[in-house]
C-alpha cells in the first residue's frame, strides 16, 4: 500500500506539487499519467525521499513518513519497502547484470552469496535475461538493460515496485519487450506506481489510472472511466493530444 | 675544456643503486597514504557543510599553494620534532608523512572530480536498493570514479616519484643524496648527476609502461 497525504515540493519558486493526495492499494497496480511538469515524476521520487517533500507524509507498507518529522532511520525503512525502475536504467555499470541483481540482496539484505546468486537468477530468468547474466550494462541493449532493472527491483521483493516512465528512452521497438515483461510483473500481485505515456499499456494493465496535472490529482479513476469517459476538459485536452500523435 | 670520465660515470651506478631503495620506499609508501588520505578527502568535501567546507578549502589550497620543499623543512624540523607520537618515527617516515599531505591535497582533487563525473542516476539507484549512501559509495561510485581516476592517478604517481627526491634536502639518503653526497666528495658532478638523472629516468620509463597497461586493462573490463 502506498498512500500520499497531502504532499507539497518546492523547487526554489517552482511549486512543482501542490498537495497530493492519494492511496494505491496493496497489489493494486496504478498508472500516473500526465503532461510533462505536471510533477508525476517528482511525486514518485518523494514515495522513496529521492525528494523530499516540502510538506506531507509519505506512507509505503508499513513506514510512515512525515515531513515535519522524519529521522534517517525512518528514511532508510520507507526506502527498503520499495525499489524503483527508472527511465535511464540506472544499471551499476561497474557490475555484471547478475551482481546487479545480487548486489541489493547481499548489501542490504545481508543474504549470502550463493543464495543471492539463486534469487538473482531465478528473477533474472523471469524477465528473460537468464542468457545474458554475466553481460555488463554497456554490452546490452536499452530493452534489455531495462529488464535488468526490473529483475533487481523484483529479486529484493520489496512491498511496492515503482516504475518511472521505464519504456521512454527506449527505441519503438524494444518498448515491447519492457512492456510485456511489465505485465507479467503486474499479475504477480505486487504494488505498482507506473508514470508513464503508454496509454495502450495503462489501459489493458491498471487497475486505476491517476491523471496529474499542475502539481495535484485533477481526475483518476478505472482506465476505461478515465479514457472513454473523461469528466474533466484538462484530461480530455490531454487524451486527445496523445491521441493525434499517435 | 671538461674531461668527462667514463670511470667516475660508471662506478656511480652502484652506490646511487644501493639508495633506489628508499627512494622506492618514499615514493610508494607516500603515494599509498596520499591515496587513502585523498579519498577521506574528496568524500568530506561532499558533505554539505560550510565550516567543513572552509577548512578543507583553506587546508588544500595550503597545501597546494605553497612549495613541497618549504612543507618539507616546516614539518620535518619545525612540526612533527615536537609532536608526541610522530617525533618517535624515523626521519625517513616523517618525511613520507609531510609528502603524503601534500600530495593527498592534489589527489583529492582528482577524486572529486572523477566522483562527480559519475552519473547521479548510479547514486539513486544504490539508494532505491535500500542502500546507505555510504554502501552506494564503497560499492558503486567510487569504482566506477576509480576506474576514471586512473590516468590523473597515474601522473600523480610519477610527481610522487619525482617530488621524492627532494626528501634529500631533509636528510633522507635516496638517491639523489646520495648522488650530492658522491658529487661532493669527487667533484664530478656530471659524470654523478647524469647518472643519477638516467636511473630516475629509466625507472620513470618502467613507471610509464606499467601506467599504459594498468589503463589498458581498466578500460577493458567494463
Amino acid at each position: 500500500m502506498i498512500r500520499y497525504e497531502n504532499i507539497h515540493k518546492i523547487f526554489g519558486d517552482l511549486e512543482v506539487l501542490k498537495g497530493v493526495n492519494f492511496e494505491i492499494a496493496t497489489g493494486e497496480v496504478v498508472c500516473i499519467l500526465g503532461p510533462s511538469g505536471s510533477g508525476k515524476t517528482t511525486l514518485l521520487r518523494c514515495t522513496n525521499y529521492l525528494e523530499r517533500p516540502t510538506k506531507g507524509a509519505v506512507q509505503v507498507g508499513d513506514v510512515k513518513v512525515d515531513s515535519a518529522s522524519c529521522t534517517k532511520k525512518e528514511v532508510q525503512a520507507l526506502r527498503k519497502n520499495s525499489t524503483m525502475v527508472f527511465q535511464n536504467y540506472n544499471l551499476f555499470r561497474n557490475k555484471t547484470a547478475l551482481e546487479n541483481v545480487m548486489a541489493g540482496l547481499t548489501i542490504v539484505q545481508k543474504k549470502q552469496k550463493n543464495e543471492a546468486k539463486e534469487i538473482a537468477e531465478h528473477y533474472l530468468n523471469i524477465v528473460g535475461m537468464g542468457e545474458r547474466m554475466n553481460y555488463y550494462p554497456s554490452q546490452l541493449s536499452g530493452g534489455q538493460q531495462q529488464r535488468v532493472g526490473i529483475a533487481r527491483g523484483l529479486a529484493l521483493k520489496p512491498h511496492a515496485i515503482l516504475f518511472d516512465e521505464p519504456t521512454a528512452a527506449l527505441d519503438p521497438e524494444l518498448v515491447g519487450e519492457v512492456l510485456s515483461v511489465m505485465k507479467d510483473v503486474a499479475r504477480t500481485g505486487i504494488t505498482m506506481a507506473v508514470v508513464t505515456h503508454e496509454m495502450d499499456f495503462a489501459r489493458e494493465v491498471a487497475d486505476r489510472v491517476v491523471f496529474m496535472d499542475g502539481g495535484v490529482v485533477v481526475e483518476q479513476g478505472k482506465p476505461s472511466d478515465v479514457f472513454d469517459h473523461s469528466q474533466n476538459p484538462r484530461t480530455q485536452q490531454f487524451l486527445r493530444a496523445v491521441a493525434k500523435k499517435e | 675544456m671538461y674531461h668527462f670520465s667514463m670511470s667516475y660515470f660508471a662506478d656511480a651506478f652502484l652506490p646511487i643503486i644501493e639508495c633506489m631503495r628508499v627512494t622506492l620506499f618514499v615514493t610508494f609508501a607516500s603515494f599509498a597514504s596520499a591515496f587513502v588520505l585523498a579519498i577521506l578527502l574528496a568524500v568530506i568535501a561532499m558533505t554539505k557543510n560550510r565550516v567543513i567546507q572552509t577548512v578543507l578549502k583553506v587546508w588544500l589550497s595550503l597545501f597546494r599553494g605553497t612549495p613541497l620543499l618549504a612543507q618539507l623543512f616546516l614539518f620535518c624540523y619545525g612540526i612533527f620534532p615536537y609532536m608526541p607520537g610522530i617525533n618517535q618515527l624515523s626521519l625517513t617516515t616523517q618525511a613520507v608523512l609531510c609528502l603524503a599531505l601534500s600530495y593527498s591535497a592534489y589527489m583529492s582533487e582528482t577524486i572529486r572530480g572523477a566522483i562527480l563525473s559519475v552519473d547521479k542516476g548510479q547514486m539513486e539507484a544504490c539508494i532505491t536498493c535500500g542502500m546507505t549512501s555510504i554502501q552506494g559509495y564503497i560499492h558503486v561510485v567510487l569504482p566506477q570514479a576509480f576506474r576514471l581516476a586512473v590516468p590523473s592517478l597515474m601522473n600523480n604517481f610519477i610527481e610522487c616519484f619525482k617530488g621524492s627526491s627532494l626528501c634529500s634536502m631533509v636528510g633522507v639518503v635516496d638517491m639523489m643524496l646520495r648522488a650530492k653526497m658522491l658529487a661532493n666528495k669527487t667533484y664530478r658532478f656530471i659524470e654523478v648527476y647524469l647518472c643519477v638523472l638516467i636511473l630516475y629516468w629509466a625507472l620513470n620509463m618502467i613507471f610509464v609502461a606499467v601506467q599504459k597497461m594498468i589503463e589498458h586493462k581498466a578500460n577493458a573490463i567494463y
